[in-house]
């Protein structure tokens, strides 16, 4: 290894600087965040946000924890994403290796198809009657998992990072008489870690997040996942203070400033941690020889 | 054969030696393209199948005949739109707001990823990714809450520290010149560290003999990241601006609408389609209307991405989508 | 898949994915994992016990499916299962009530009736797609139900006159949801600052403008505005109240759902529609109507005492999602929630109180026959095409108005629980309240069987009783009227946007010039269609008095 010259290690400098500085603008609000679902309405309305609340309360969190189906919800939500997660990832790569091959003649008339379904789409009406109606997946867990297992852009995402792969590393597999299934499975994969903790990375977060097909096809309330059960707390919360007509139970109050707040500190808990096991993938060099330059 | 079926289709079909060179194809990569049928079938499905419903943008929509018995009135329902006299305001807007977040997200993405991969410091690296992609998990509604905390005139936080210094407030929320330099500091924000993780992996597949031997040349860390580095980040730049393309005639709905919501003042610089026809169809509630601008959004970024996916082809094969 | 080949990893995958495909398709029976294991759910006990409990009913067991939006109630179940026992001999019906996402419930109840899905009961509301649904056909029309000898509950509940207002095209396709005809909007004042300046109750407009010069003078303007506190701008305030709208239609009342808000004029018969007007619209257009209507001052004179009042607002009055709102020494509610924003306040600031100004000064020396109504609720409930139960919902219905008891047991909860019983026409809050908040404005209200909280302070409650009292109220011009947007609905496409861009910048008195400003708007709605809008609107008014309404 050669000896870093001053450059060098100003530039690297220059860059920890920087980024710390970008850190610090993405942690800040984020602070804000956490501090101030841990506070009063009160004191918010008093004081307005600040980094450090100065009084200190749980509610907004026994608010959202109140409704007991909440810890079912992230039963529902793990499941979905860990199951979620596998197939789409099997279904995903076993499309992207093909059609990053040269040899496969028909891949961009496969390409073309793919790609065609991320512009144009049938609308609710059409996808509702699909799935509802002739389908029959309402009601179902399957109705979070199965239509998302092919994700357009994670797909040509996946596709080009195979493509950046050495052909040749196939090709005398094939020479072995290695067929291409092994191939995708026993070479490809295997040094492809970086590409596919980044695919399955989204994947995990898409199905973590999914509420919108939960809000459309899951009225039974055991199958709700976390974050349709939070945009039902937030949403009627909204609507609630937008209605005027709500007069009845005007005794009752509810935290809607800071349990906004607490919904994302809610939501984003688990997922979060899945990035940090997956840094080790992100390594410079991990596949050693492998790729052409 | 279902996947011969399934194949078929994308075939020009009347030439028998095209058909023979079909099999031909299917009897060398047989096993490749059964790979690809899961895949297949499934945005047969549901991409496929429900795209019927594009002809409700064509029909006076009634939900009790049906999408097969629904009266046709021709292009009747994107009307209101293409005579709109802000249509071009508004999809200039649109256009050039997610522009702007098309550069600026890659171009920051970019350097984070180069950043982290450069530093030092295996702690460090790995607080500081994972800190920077947090803002990805915060909603627009959220957002648009620590947004007034900074902007508002009254208690607002630039808005005291400017008084601190003797200098007048500034009224954010009536200026809507400040308006596109705020959505893409807030888009930075927001999207930029999720963003470099794919910039991320992609370095992290370049094959290090490259560095080494630019380093035994006596290339400085500047050089390799401007010589190496960031050529080969080229295809996947290329590639996302691509897909990104698609969509550049649909708004940012749900961070504008956020944002923004109903404050008219801003609407001069951040009004874009999605915006303007959610205005438009509130009280109609009409879903064949919306169907049709839906459509016409499509239309438009499709013939744009045709053009650009050539050009691609002609100029770095590797990245083009089709 | 009968190609030979030594990859069963490939059909393995193949085969799991068809697999989980397919399984999922078949039908949701017996697929959700989740679902069969727990079956002590609250729903599922509830339907079993009314089955097992089954005496030899007259009528047959019918599941009625309700749609409704918003938070389920925590003891919804509860009350549900309380209905059931009551009613079971006579009406042997169970109910599966489901609340939607209140944000996506417009557009969810219109899949789910594009999809024929069995729905016996539905929310909908004019301020949503209610008459464009209607139009299409979507809900069975219920005349026969009403006023029938066989539905003593709905002939007692709904009242000819409240029925006939709530019409729609001449029939009753939706059930009107409302307890009164107008919630009374009143400016809520800081009585302790009001109190500080030593100033007396306000009382007059003049009062009202000289208690925000005060805070405006007294108070440190970075925390606090003279009018604000989160609800920064005008509702019905300044409008022109001296006048009643029996042969006309102004501000706060203009004609809805036609793109720019209109007035409409009518002869002194009432027979004859003599013009509609809107913003910007030259003075000509008023030459025609009887004095004072016909110079448009009248109709639009507040926009001036709003750019006089824009010193009091804060100063990003338009801006949404705020949550640095500072604190106003008056703002604008309405009646029923005078007591929700004064819990707010206290909560902040304890030693802290508002009271109420009400403007309209007819209204407030509580006349009979002051406050203008289309006698029209502004929620209702319909009976989709797609039920098969259209009588078994009736007979339900009539059950739910038959009685106070029946009544109450939905709209408050279980008495002794969720409520307690304070007089013939009161209510008590309880502690366990929270618990069943019933969003009752979608399913239950009712003029004549709705109670009122009694948790209120004297003077709102005097006021909430004389809004309760039918005699209250004068019927003002067109008041059944409802226009269908389906032969302009390219006009109002286009001619919306442009309204909107306009009002609220007048509405917060931002614009000094705005008789210029709504002028140059005038002109640019008329290149868009404005005008076949209007033709259109003084069509179907004038059909609809020609076919006796009023």
């Amino acid at each position: 290894m050669i000896k870093e010259s001053l450059a060098d290690r100003l530039l690297k400098g220059a860059f920890a600087g920087c980024l710390t500085l970008f850190a610090v603008y993405c942690i800040l609000p984020f602070v804000a965040v956490i501090g101030n679902s841990l506070t009063t309405e009160r004191s918010i309305r008093l004081h307005g946000f600040t980094l450090f609340p100065r009084e200190w309360t749980t509610l907004a969190y026994q608010f959202i924890f109140s409704d007991s189906t909440i810890f079912r919800a992230y039963g529902v939500t793990i499941f979905v994403t860990v199951v979620g997660t596998a197939l789409a990832m099997l279904a995903t790569c076993a499309l992207a290796y093909p059609l990053s091959l040269r040899a496969l003649k028909y891949r961009n008339a496969i390409n073309f198809y793919v790609y065609f379904t991320m512009l144009f789409n049938g609308g609710l009406v059409a996808s509702y009657l699909l799935i509802a109606k002739y389908l029959g997946m309402k009601d179902t867990i399957w109705v979070l998992i199965i239509p998302a297992l092919i994700n357009p852009w994670n797909m040509f995402l996946l596709r080009n990072f195979f493509k950046s792969i050495d052909e040749s590393l196939a090709e005398s597999a094939k020479i072995d008489g290695a067929d291409d299934i092994y191939i995708m499975f026993r070479i490809i994969l295997p040094i492809s870690l970086p590409a596919l903790s980044t695919i399955g990375l989204f994947y995990a977060i898409a199905f973590w997040n999914k509420w919108f097909e939960a809000l459309l096809y899951i009225s039974d309330e055991r199958l709700y996942p976390l974050q349709y059960l939070i945009q039902r707390i937030m949403s009627n919360l909204q609507f609630a203070e937008q209605l005027q007509a709500k007069g009845l139970f005007v005794d009752i109050e509810t935290p809607t400033l800071t349990v906004n707040l607490a919904t994302t500190v809610v939501t984003i808990g688990p997922i979060i941690f899945l990035y940090p096991f997956l840094q080790k993938y992100f390594v410079k060099g991990l596949m050693v020889g492998a790729v052409k330059g | 054969m279902s996947e011969m079926n399934a194949l078929s289709e994308t075939v020009s079909s009347g030439k028998r030696r095209e058909r023979f060179a079909f099999f031909k194809e299917i009897r060398k990569n047989g096993k490749l393209y059964l790979l690809t049928l899961p895949g297949i079938l499934l945005i047969l499905v549901f991409a496929y199948l429900p795209m019927g419903g594009i002809v409700i943008a064509f029909q006076d929509f009634n939900v009790m005949e049906g999408i097969a018995g629904s009266e046709f009135v021709g292009l009747r329902n994107f009307e209101f739109f293409v005579q709109s006299p802000d249509m071009l305001r508004i999809a200039g807007n649109t256009l050039y707001l997610n522009a702007l977040f098309i550069v600026f997200s890659t171009l920051a993405a970019i350097s984070i990823a180069v950043m982290l991969t450069e530093i030092g410091g295996r702690w460090f690296k790995r607080i500081a990714q994972s800190l920077v992609i947090l803002p990805h998990f915060v909603s627009w509604t959220v957002v648009a809450m620590l947004l007034s905390v900074l902007l508002n005139t009254e208690a607002g936080l630039i808005n005291q520290l400017l008084a601190a210094f003797g200098v007048d407030a500034v009224q954010f929320y009536s200026d809507p010149d400040k308006w596109p330099l705020i959505l893409v500091l807030v888009k930075i924000w927001q999207g930029a560290g999720f963003g470099s993780i794919v910039y991320l992996a992609t370095i992290a597949g370049i094959n290090p003999d490259i560095y080494e031997a630019a380093s035994i040349d006596g290339a400085s860390r500047w050089q390799k990241i401007r010589f190496i580095t960031l050529p080969l980040l080229k295809t996947t730049v290329i590639l996302l601006t691509l897909l990104a393309m698609g969509g550049i005639f649909y708004g940012d709905f749900g961070m504008i609408y956020a944002i923004v919501g109903l404050n008219v003042l801003l609407y001069p610089t951040t009004d874009v389609i999605d915006t303007y026809v959610y205005r438009a169809l509130m009280e109609l509630g009409d879903l064949s209307m919306a169907a049709a601008v839906g459509f016409f959004q499509s239309v438009l970024g499709f013939i744009l991405v045709i053009t650009v996916n050539w050009l691609a082809r002609r100029f770095s094969p590797d990245s083009a989508i089709f | 898949m009968k190609r030979k080949g030594k990859g069963p990893t490939a059909l393995l995958l193949v085969l799991t994915l068809l697999a989980t495909l397919t399984a999922a398709c078949t039908g949701n029976e017996g697929n959700a994992p989740e679902a069969g294991e727990q079956t002590e759910g609250p729903n599922g006990a509830n339907a079993a016990e009314a089955a097992d409990n089954a005496a030899p009913p007259a009528l047959d067991p019918v599941e009625l499916k309700v749609k409704l939006f918003g938070e389920k109630p925590t003891d919804m179940d509860a009350v549900v299962a309380e209905f059931e026992s009551r009613s079971k001999e006579a009406l042997n019906t169970t109910l599966d009530v489901t609340f939607d996402v209140a944000a996506e419930y417009r557009n969810k109840l219109k899949l789910m009736l594009a999809a024929g899905e069995e729905i016996d009961l539905a929310f909908d509301a004019p301020w949503w797609d209610l008459n464009a649904n209607v139009s299409k056909g979507y809900y069975h029309e219920l005349d026969a139900y009403f006023n029938n000898d066989d539905y003593p509950g709905l002939k007692a509940a709904f009242t000819p006159e409240y029925l006939e207002a709530n019409k729609i095209d001449g029939h009753i396709y939706a059930i009107p949801v409302t307890n009164t005809f107008y919630d009374i909007p009143v400016v809520l004042i800081r009585k302790d600052l009001r109190e500080k300046y030593g100033m007396e109750p306000v009382d007059s407009y003049a009062d009202l403008k000289q208690f925000l010069d005060q805070v405006l003078a007294n108070e440190n303007p970075k925390a606090f505005v003279p009018w604000g506190g989160g609800r920064n701008t005008w509702y019905h305030v300044f409008a022109n109240f001296d006048t009643k709208q029996t042969h006309y239609r102004a501000f706060p009342f203009e004609i809805t759902g036609t793109g720019a808000l209109f007035n409409l004029v009518l002869s002194e018969d009432g027979k004859q529609v003599l013009g509609a007007t809107t913003l910007g619209d030259p003075d000509e257009a008023y030459s025609g109507f009887p004095a004072p209507l016909n110079e448009p001052d009248f109709f639009y004179d507040h926009y001036d005492t709003k750019v006089e009042y824009r010193k009091y607002l804060p100063s990003d009055p338009l801006a949404q999602n705020q949550t640095t709102t500072v604190e106003g020494g008056a703002h604008e509610t309405t009646l029923n929630s005078v007591a929700s924003d004064r819990q707010k306040l206290k909560e902040t600031y304890p030693d802290a109180d508002y009271e109420i100004f009400v403007y309209n000064d007819a209204v407030r020396a509580m006349e009979s026959g002051a406050i203008a109504t289309g006698f029209k609720a502004w929620n209702f409930l319909t009976v989709p095409k797609s039920s098969k139960n259209v009588e078994r919902t009736m007979k339900f219905l009539d059950w739910v108005f038959a009685s106070p008891d029946h009544h109450d047991l939905f709209e408050l909860g279980i008495e002794g629980t969720h409520w307690e019983k304070d007089g013939e026409r009161y209510y008590r809050v309880t502690e366990q309240t929270p618990d069943y908040a019933f969003p009752a404005y979608e399913m239950t209200w009712n003029p004549q069987l709705s109670r009122i909280n009694g948790n209120n302070d004297e003077e709102t409650l005097k006021y909430i009783e004389y809004e309760y009292d039918q005699d209250s109220y004068y019927r003002m011009a067109l008041s059944g009227f409802t226009f269908n947007p389906e032969n302009v609905k390219n006009e109002i496409a286009k001619v919306q946007p442009k309204f909107d861009e306009l009002r609220p910048v007048l509405e917060a008195g931002l614009d000094p010039e705005w008789r210029e400003s709504a002028g140059k708007l005038n002109a640019q709605m008329r290149a868009l269609g404005l005008e076949n809008i209007r033709e259109e609107l003084i069509k179907q008014a004038q059909d609809y008095l020609d076919s006796g309404g009023q």
